[in-house]
């Protein structure tokens, strides 16, 4: 612990013997970690907000639904009654629960707002399929009448009533064009939106126009009226709500049965109708999440091997300004292994200085981005301390090899050459 | 100081010691290379699609009915009227429209071709030019057909002329005998390759990522080979209920006019899936440029990191140097001088971090093309936002100059020679 104790002061005393020289290499140091810091806590905070948000769409649910394949001369396949009821055979035994729905793209509308929504007509079981909580008021129960009542999402009654809560929301009346006729219904309930990034998301959503009903209804921009609420004799899917993984494995396998998917491209058949396990569908938009986080890491691992590169040079070239006094080191007793150690400590205290320093900087810097760019750099204590991590090993790289040089030399031909 | 020494004196750190000189420029050269690196890529994609966007197929708009919408009423040919008023009133150019039909598909998913009633605008709509004859008109008895160029091939052992007939399989199955009126250009592999959405079909990742991504984000897989199969047989449309609307208007409108068309078909009671380019938009409008402030933070991140080690470095070469500092003041050379010796070595390491950072982003921004599977990609060396970029890092390379041309100009002749001479 001395020797230690020796080396790290020896270090310190090093890197305050020159202050300009030791604070532009902190500088360095400090400028890379304050950019880590800005990339972890985006792409990282961003990539659990949307892992977070995609588990609120009903992980244990399977969706027996209307897929979206445009495909000429394809065969329509029926999605009704006698459907849920071969469905409800195909799961019996699996404790699941069966919720058909009907769905049409509709119009919301107040005195001044009007907006283009999903319109869903299901029976009061369909809030089991979502993780999404009620912000305000109530969900659809028996009884309520097919064409009074509704219960808005979250995005929804935030459009049509900007400057209102959600629970100013529920008792107002909503005007509604869907299937061919206009009605007005009462908002007895609002959902939370799930979509944490909404804003973000659909400035960059260029496919909006290009999506399905059936897919548009996990936008979460939905009207939800009780059952009954849509008239017709064809369902636009199915949900059956299963209480564990493997019930959810067994049904998918048994609904497959009935509707078989084309081996090659799992997710989507070549028919109409198929079967949508949302837990692969969450994983996948999951592993999308993840992929990009870690190839988003690719920025600041550029930053970083550049100042590791510019750093290490200059070390390797500062060492050579510092062979009298380590060969007097020697002299004085010091083996390699200490003047190794000692030109380390002197890297890795000013890169993890610089690094200390750069933390606030980033912060500030996320800060001003954000306003800019409305990306949602979201500051932790995690990534605070990768980012020190990656500092500490900023330095440990970068004095790999001004350690090995300096150890090398051989202190009677350093201060020889000195006195001719 | 005359011009041609000082400038040789100022790059002999680059001369000496190369390795480690564009070690140490590193920053310069990765701080340019962030900063002009994605100007290349969407200003070599902007030209490409405001020159080529016809080509690109970055004008048009395909409108298909939901196929996940039971009980929706089907388009039908009278809502092209409806679409081109919606866009026409809001001021999108309409460049042809119409609607059509798939009759039957030839070979695998179509990629022999296909039977197509279409309205006369259609092949315009889809791009293709004329190669002989006219289009379909209004009034042209039912057997009339326009034929794409691998049809005329593919239907007759010499290209058929207008006036020729020929044989197709029908609707139905049965034989159907078609007089040719026209005969279309044929398309380049880029129309062949590129789909609705804009994407290049033949590239690896379209299918490996793009496919699945897509159909992820709720968008419908599309079976569209004949549409690509340069292969269709165009044959006058009856009333009724219609496969696809095909629009055409301008690269910069066609976003708005998908918005336009989606909107006057659900208030017809509609419920279209309007496909249309989906990058190349992205990339011509104003919303991408709100990243420009991320661009500049890292460039100048790299710039100052790359500036602050420069700093370093001059303050180490004073020292280094002080007793050929010292001999060039016995010699006559003034502070100044001195000074504007040490400033012109930075901006010269600088000017020549920025040429090596130019070259870096030029391959990078080469790789970002090759890797995308978006038709119309391209990438171009950005001039303006280079020049802009050039002069901050050369100010940035004078300012990290500055502290060590101070020290040098501060030293004293006597310390430098003594120094040495001890």
């Amino acid at each position: 612990v001395r020797r230690a104790a020796a080396i790290l002061a020896e270090g310190i005393r090093g890197t305050l013997k020159h202050p300009l020289r030791s604070l532009l290499t902190a500088a360095t140091s400090a400028v890379a970690i304050a950019v880590t810091v800005n990339v972890i806590s985006l792409v990282y905070g961003l990539r659990d907000d949307v892992q977070r948000d995609t588990r609120r769409f009903g992980r244990r649910t399977v969706d027996v639904v209307r897929f979206p394949v445009l495909q000429a001369g394809m065969a329509w396949e029926p999605l009704g009654e006698a459907q849920r009821e071969a469905v409800e055979r195909a799961v019996e035994g699996l404790d699941a629960l069966v919720v058909p729905r009907r769905a049409v793209v509709g119009r919301a509308q107040t005195g001044e707002e009007s907006l283009r929504v999903g319109v869903v007509a299901a029976p009061p079981t369909y809030l089991a399929s979502i993780d999404v909580p009620l912000a305000a008021g109530r969900w659809l129960r028996d009884g309520d009448a097919p064409f009074e009542v509704c219960v808005l999402d979250g995005s929804v009654a935030s459009l049509l009533f900007p400057d209102l809560a959600p629970e100013g929301v529920v008792g107002l009346e909503v005007g509604l064009d869907a299937a061919g006729r206009s009605r007005t219904c009462r908002v007895v309930g609002v959902l939370e939106d799930p979509l944490t990034h909404r804003a973000l998301f659909e400035s960059f959503d260029e496919g909006r126009g290009a999506r399905a009903l059936t897919s548009s209804l996990l936008s979460f921009r939905n009207v939800y009226l009780p059952e009954g609420g849509l008239a017709g004799d064809e369902y636009t899917g199915i949900t059956v709500t299963l209480p564990t993984d493997a019930a959810v494995d067994e049904a998918a396998r048994r609904l497959r049965a009935i509707w078989p998917s084309d081996p090659e491209v799992s997710l989507v058949p070549r028919r109409s109708v198929g079967i949508l396990v949302r837990r692969d569908w969450m994983d996948m938009l999951g592993t999308g999440a993840q992929t990009s986080a870690f190839l988003s890491n690719v920025v600041w691992m550029i930053i970083v091997g550049v100042a590791i590169v510019m750093l290490s040079t200059l070390n390797l070239i500062t060492i050579r300004e510092r062979y009298d006094e380590l060969a007097i080191r020697r002299v004085e007793g010091a083996v390699k292994r200490d003047i190794a150690l000692q030109v380390t400590a002197e890297g890795v205290l000013l890169a993890f200085a610089g690094g200390l320093a750069g933390l606030p900087v980033g912060y500030v810097g996320a800060g001003l981005l954000r306003d800019i760019v409305h990306f949602p750099f979201r500051f932790d204590l995690r990534y605070a301390a990768v980012a020190t991590l990656v500092a500490v090993l900023l330095g440990l790289i970068s004095s790999v090899l001004p350690a090995r040089h300096a150890a090398a030399l051989q202190p009677v031909a350093v201060l020889t050459r000195r006195r001719r | 100081m005359r011009v041609l020494p000082a400038l040789a004196l100022a790059l002999r750190p680059l001369r000496r010691r190369p390795v480690r000189t564009l070690l140490l420029l590193q920053g310069t050269i990765w701080g340019v290379a962030v900063a002009l690196f994605p100007s290349a890529v969407i200003e070599g994609t902007r030209r490409a699609t405001l020159v080529q966007g016809a080509h690109l197929g970055a004008d048009r708009i395909a409108i298909a009915p939901d196929p996940t919408a039971p009980g929706a009423a089907a388009l039908e040919r009278a809502d092209v009227a409806r679409v081109r008023s919606a866009l026409e009133s809001e001021g999108v150019e309409v460049r042809a429209a119409g609607a059509m039909r798939v009759l039957r598909l030839y070979g695998e998913d179509g990629r022999d071709g296909a039977l197509v009633a279409s309205d006369p605008e259609v092949p315009r709509a889809r791009g293709l030019e004329l190669a002989r004859g006219r289009w379909l008109a209004p009034g042209d008895p039912p057997t009339a057909c326009v034929l794409e160029a691998r049809a005329a091939t593919r239907l007759a052992a010499t290209a058929p002329v207008p006036g020729s007939t020929i044989e197709v399989e029908g609707e139905d199955g049965r034989r159907l005998r078609l007089e040719v009126v026209g005969v279309a250009r044929p398309q380049d592999d880029v129309q062949r390759r590129t789909n609705d959405l804009g994407f290049d079909v033949t590239h690896p990742l379209y299918d490996r990522v793009g496919r699945a991504l897509l159909l992820a984000l709720g968008i419908p897989r599309v079976e569209d080979a004949w549409k690509r199969s340069d292969a269709i047989v165009y044959v006058p449309l009856p009333d009724g209920a219609v496969d696809w609307i095909q629009v055409r208007t301008t690269p910069e409108q066609v976003k708005r006019g998908a918005e336009l068309a989606a909107a006057a078909l659900l208030e017809a009671g509609r419920t279209p899936v309007v496909l249309r380019p989906l990058v190349l938009p992205l990339v011509l409008g104003k919303d991408i440029d709100r990243f420009d402030a991320v661009r500049a933070a890292l460039f100048l991140a790299c710039l100052v990191m790359g500036a602050v080690v420069m700093a370093n470095l001059g303050l180490l070469t004073v020292l280094q140097r002080r007793h050929e500092i010292a001999v060039r003041r016995v010699e006559g050379a003034t502070r100044p001088g001195i000074a504007a010796q040490f400033l012109l070595e930075g901006v010269l390491l600088t000017a020549v971090g920025c040429a090596l950072g130019s070259l870096l982003a030029m391959g990078l921004a080469a790789l970002r093309v090759a890797l995308e599977p978006v038709t119309g990609f391209a990438w171009v060396f950005p001039w303006d936002d280079a020049l802009v970029v050039f002069v901050v890092a050369l100010v940035i390379g004078c300012a990290a100059s500055l502290l060590p041309a101070l020290r040098a100009a501060r030293q004293q002749p006597v310390d430098g020679l003594a120094g040495e001479g001890r």
